[in-house]
């Protein structure tokens, strides 16, 4: 792909980006005041009289035209101020970034467990279609990713952390307390991408190229783990971008579950306490750091792909 | 190369083992939602008589006639979990139905409107297939209100656009077929060609997403409920009666009993759901390498 | 020395390929059994519709049959190595390196995420070769199936070269270790015609050169005149008529080659607007158990006998066809 074409690519995927976030953005501006719920309210307290509601209003900008809020809203959005959390007492924007990277290493230790217990049983199933392990790794596969997440977090917190002792029954101790939420998050994930491995293995495997490199004779493994491997990365780079926004949903329960200290707890914390912009934090950072991996998946995709490259 | 296909020969007029399975769970679950009365063996909302040992904790499994225990409030679990159904079995279908017709609605407006229209379509469509929509659904609820109607309707703004994908990508495909090719030579407009030789070819696609949107929709709302933004008290639903369980490690069975029909719904629909898997360990071949 | 006549280097008898759909029924022959002996040098053409089966044949000779199809044959020898009992592993040792093939469609027979260099490389180093040993031997090779700047074209992906080129690093490929036998299944098909003369040359120029014995599969006659010497013409799994390709085509005996003949497009311009006359009917259906010679539905000169009784394969000068009809005068027949 020539240098120009790349560009414009790059520039369509920013302005997808940009367009995503204003609407996620946009959509939290409606949900903070747009909603029977007043805002001053939750921060003055519900016995607070008609001069400290009305200070509070002002104080948010609310006695102003909806026009003029939302375009200040937007403007300190830019500026990264997410306002004030009032459960907290500080700026949402410190507090959902100081929770963010406990978040993106659940993420990343549930999608290495994914990728790699995922891509071996696809792999296996592929190359022995239609064998007992085939078929054992289809069936549950089938289960694992109608298990609701944070059912098998509750289960394995019973077994590992009460039953057994094994595991704490929480919290943000490494590495030990990574572990469950790691596997709970990742496990569903694991069943998908062996089936998508699977598939798009299976498929490698019947093509052209591989009866190529069978008609020269290279040894099976090296057609599996370098061939195969190679052609269906593409495949499973896609799907790992476009459920990573499934996968932080997932992590919003498994971290409730756990006590985990992400953003997905934080959100759970904000709902509790009726702490309406530190929860809009969270959507807000939450969808960024989406379409950011999302970018950077793409990134890979393309790396590995000379054709499109 | 023969195009063999033995699968689709021998498999023809014939149930499959896992469809038969999958059906049988998914009709138990609505019998269950529909004549919850027929099954359950208590009234699932009232603190029984004797629900509770004399030291005051909820009954284990199998004690005094309670099949499957009793909760801290002295209730009967299976009752309860037979009940639960009802939420479970309105949540996979009410939100389901809503949020396919604004997949058919959108993937047919692109395809049909085509240009502009189409491109904004699909990326406010790529847009909801990236977002973390769990976080957005939990910040709807919580502003507007954790009511049936907005639980519903929720459900159906964060599902819709993956069937909208496929659907889409369909609607192209079919917009080349030799039969909309030959009404469109006849001089059928797009309308007519749109709504009479295109969605009715939607149907088994349509079939096929109603049985997996319906799995994610009973995990998705359960996910809530546990989270405290289910359908509210007292109607049972095993999303709550989980967030009750949540740290009830002396009694197993109450966080064991109600996902495990949680789960049993959802294997019993992605069964159905499956069933359009043209390759599976069942039917393929291996490459000798 | 004067060690004559020289050893073949392929030999197959009674080769057959079977089509199991289901344990409960018959298995389908696809490859009935079939014969061919090839000596170093030779060029065949194995001709026939699509379904006849010969794709299947060569890939059978490659030992590259996967369920639902399995092969099994009274004699298979390659280079002198005896592969009739053989297991997967002795197939694998022998594909490559004495007997290489080319596909039909040379980009997708090369894999798309890897450079042709990565692939040559790759192949060549099968035997116990250095990393720089292969290198330069895959220039060699380029430089042999007549890639120019081979340098550069080491770095290439398969997508940035035209289909001749795709074919000329297939054809590299498959000579890596200078298999004596290399199989072409309809290698020119994907390609535009100037295109095909020049990869048809190149093949008939190895042939020459090293000795190596080709068998083409295609199911176009009209590219055998100048390519091949021998051809075997395949009808339902089944070879209906082989023999030197001169012969055949002068005086064919099968009247499905015949009517194969007929209907190809003339060269002659004795007649510009004639029709050109086609095969009446379709070809088998391979499911249904067949009795007697697959082609007497068709046959125009089909006698009672042909849907009854198989017919054997009898020689009539240097050609051998399977027919009842064979060995009378063509006048007589036609």
């Amino acid at each position: 792909m020539s240098l120009p074409v790349m560009l414009r690519r790059l520039a369509g995927r920013a302005a997808f980006i940009l367009l995503t976030l204003w609407f996620v953005v946009t959509l939290t501006f409606i949900l903070t005041f747009a909603v029977p719920t007043d805002p001053a309210r939750a921060i003055a307290g519900p016995k607070a009289t008609a001069v400290q509601l009305e200070k509070a209003r002002a104080a948010l900008g609310l006695d102003e035209p909806v026009p003029v809020q939302y375009a200040r809203y937007l403007a300190n959005v830019l500026r990264f101020d997410l306002g004030r959390s009032h459960s907290q007492r500080r700026p949402v924007a410190e507090i959902v970034l100081e929770r963010l990277p406990y978040t993106a290493l659940l993420a990343l230790s549930a999608i290495t467990v994914q990728l790699v217990l995922g891509g071996v049983l696809g792999l296996w199933s592929a190359v022995r279609a239609g064998g007992l392990m085939d078929r054992s790794v289809f069936l549950l596969s089938l289960v694992a990713v109608s298990l609701p997440q944070f059912w098998v977090g509750l289960l394995f917190l019973y077994l590992f952390g009460f039953k057994l002792g094994w595991l704490p029954l929480g919290g943000a101790a490494l590495p030990e307390g990574l572990v469950l939420p790691a596997l709970t998050l990742g496990l569903a994930g694991a069943a998908w991408t062996a089936r998508i491995v699977r598939s798009t293995a299976s498929e490698a495997l019947a093509s052209n190229t591989v009866l190529g490199l069978r008609g020269r004779g290279i040894a099976p493994r090296r057609i599996v783990l370098k061939h195969v491997v190679r052609l269906s990365a593409g495949p499973v780079l896609s799907v790992l971008a476009l459920d990573f926004g499934l996968l932080l949903g997932g992590a919003v329960l498994v971290e409730s579950v756990f006590g985990w200290p992400g953003i997905g707890k934080t959100a759970y914390q904000a709902l509790q306490q009726n702490d309406v912009p530190l929860l809009m934090g969270t959507v807000v950072v939450g969808s960024i750091f989406v379409l950011l991996i999302n970018a950077l998946l793409d990134v890979a995709r393309f790396a590995l792909d000379p054709r499109i490259r | 190369m023969p195009d063999a296909q033995p699968s689709r020969r021998a498999g023809r007029g014939r149930l499959r083992p896992d469809a038969a399975i999958g059906l049988a769970i998914v009709a138990f679950f609505v019998l269950a939602a529909v004549a919850p009365g027929v099954i359950a063996t208590h009234d699932p909302l009232v603190s029984l008589p004797n629900g509770l040992t004399e030291a005051g904790t909820p009954r284990p499994p199998g004690d005094a006639g309670f099949l499957l225990g009793t909760d801290v409030l002295g209730r009967d679990v299976f009752s309860r979990v037979v009940h639960g159904a009802q939420v479970a079995v309105l949540i996979a279908v009410v939100p389901n139905l809503i949020a396919l017709a604004i997949a058919t609605l959108v993937a047919l407006a692109a395809g049909y409107l085509r240009g502009a229209v189409e491109v904004v379509l699909m990326r406010l469509t790529e847009a909801f297939l990236v977002l973390p929509l769990f976080l957005i659904a939990m910040a709807v609820i919580a502003t507007i209100g954790p009511s049936t109607a907005t639980i519903v309707l929720t459900l159906a703004f964060v599902s819709w656009s993956y069937p909208a994908r496929v659907l889409h990508g369909e609607v192209r495909r079919l917009g080349n077929a030799p039969h909309v090719e030959a009404a469109r030579s006849l001089g059928a407009g797009s309308l007519r060609i749109t709504l009479r030789h295109i969605l009715p070819h939607l149907t088994p696609l349509l079939v096929v997403y109603f049985s997996m949107n319906a799995a994610y929709m009973v995990m998705l709302e359960a996910g809530l409920a546990f989270l405290g933004f289910g359908v509210q008290p007292p109607a049972p639903s095993w999303g709550l009666m989980l967030a009750d369980a949540r740290d009830q490690f002396f009694r197993p069975w109450l966080i064991i009993v109600p996902g495990l029909s949680l789960a049993l719904l959802c294997i019993g629909l992605s069964l159905l759901g499956n069933l359009s898997e043209r390759d599976t360990p069942f039917n393929s071949r291996r490459v000798l390498l | 020395m004067v060690s004559d006549p020289e050893p073949p280097v392929l030999v197959v008898q009674g080769l057959s390929t079977l089509l199991t759909m289901d344990r409960s029924l018959p298995p389908v022959p696809l490859v009935d059994r079939f014969d061919l002996t090839v000596k170093p040098g030779e060029r065949w053409a194995i001709v026939g519709e699509s379904g006849s089966g010969k794709s299947i044949t060569a890939r059978s000779i490659m030992g590259l049959i996967d369920p639902p199809l399995s092969f099994s044959a009274d004699r298979i020898e390659v280079d002198g190595v005896d592969l009739t009992h053989a297991g997967r592993d002795a197939w694998r040792e022998v594909r490559g390196t004495r007997i290489a093939m080319i596909l039909q469609d040379p980009l997708t027979a090369l894999s798309p995420v890897f450079t042709i260099g990565n692939q040559l490389v790759e192949t060549i180093r099968r035997g116990a070769v250095t990393a720089l040993d292969a290198r330069i031997r895959a220039l060699e090779l380029m430089r042999d199936v007549g890639l120019s700047e081979p340098e550069r074209r080491m770095a290439a992906y398969p997508h940035q070269l035209s289909g001749g080129m795709r074919q000329r690093v297939a054809i590299a490929l498959a000579l890596a270790s200078r298999p004596r036998v290399l199989i072409a299944d309809e290698p020119t098909t994907a390609l535009d015609v100037t295109v095909q003369a020049q990869i048809l040359r190149l093949l008939v120029g190895l042939s020459q050169d090293l000795r190596t014995a080709i068998i083409m599969i295609t199911h176009d006659i009209g590219i055998l005149p100048g390519f091949a010497d021998r051809i075997a013409v395949m009808y339902a799994g089944r070879v209906m008529e082989a023999g030197p390709v001169s012969d055949v085509l002068r005086a064919p005996q099968h009247p499905y080659t015949r009517a194969l003949l007929r209907a190809r497009p003339g060269r002659e311009p004795a007649a510009p607007r004639r029709r050109l006359p086609i095969i009446g009917g379709a070809p088998p259906d391979l499911l249904q158990p067949r009795r007697g010679c697959p082609f007497a539905a068709r046959c125009t000169l089909a006698l009672p006998v042909c849907s009854d009784v198989e017919p054997l394969t009898v020689a009539v000068g240097q050609i051998r066809v399977a027919c009842h009809l064979a060995g009378l005068p063509s006048e007589e027949v036609r």
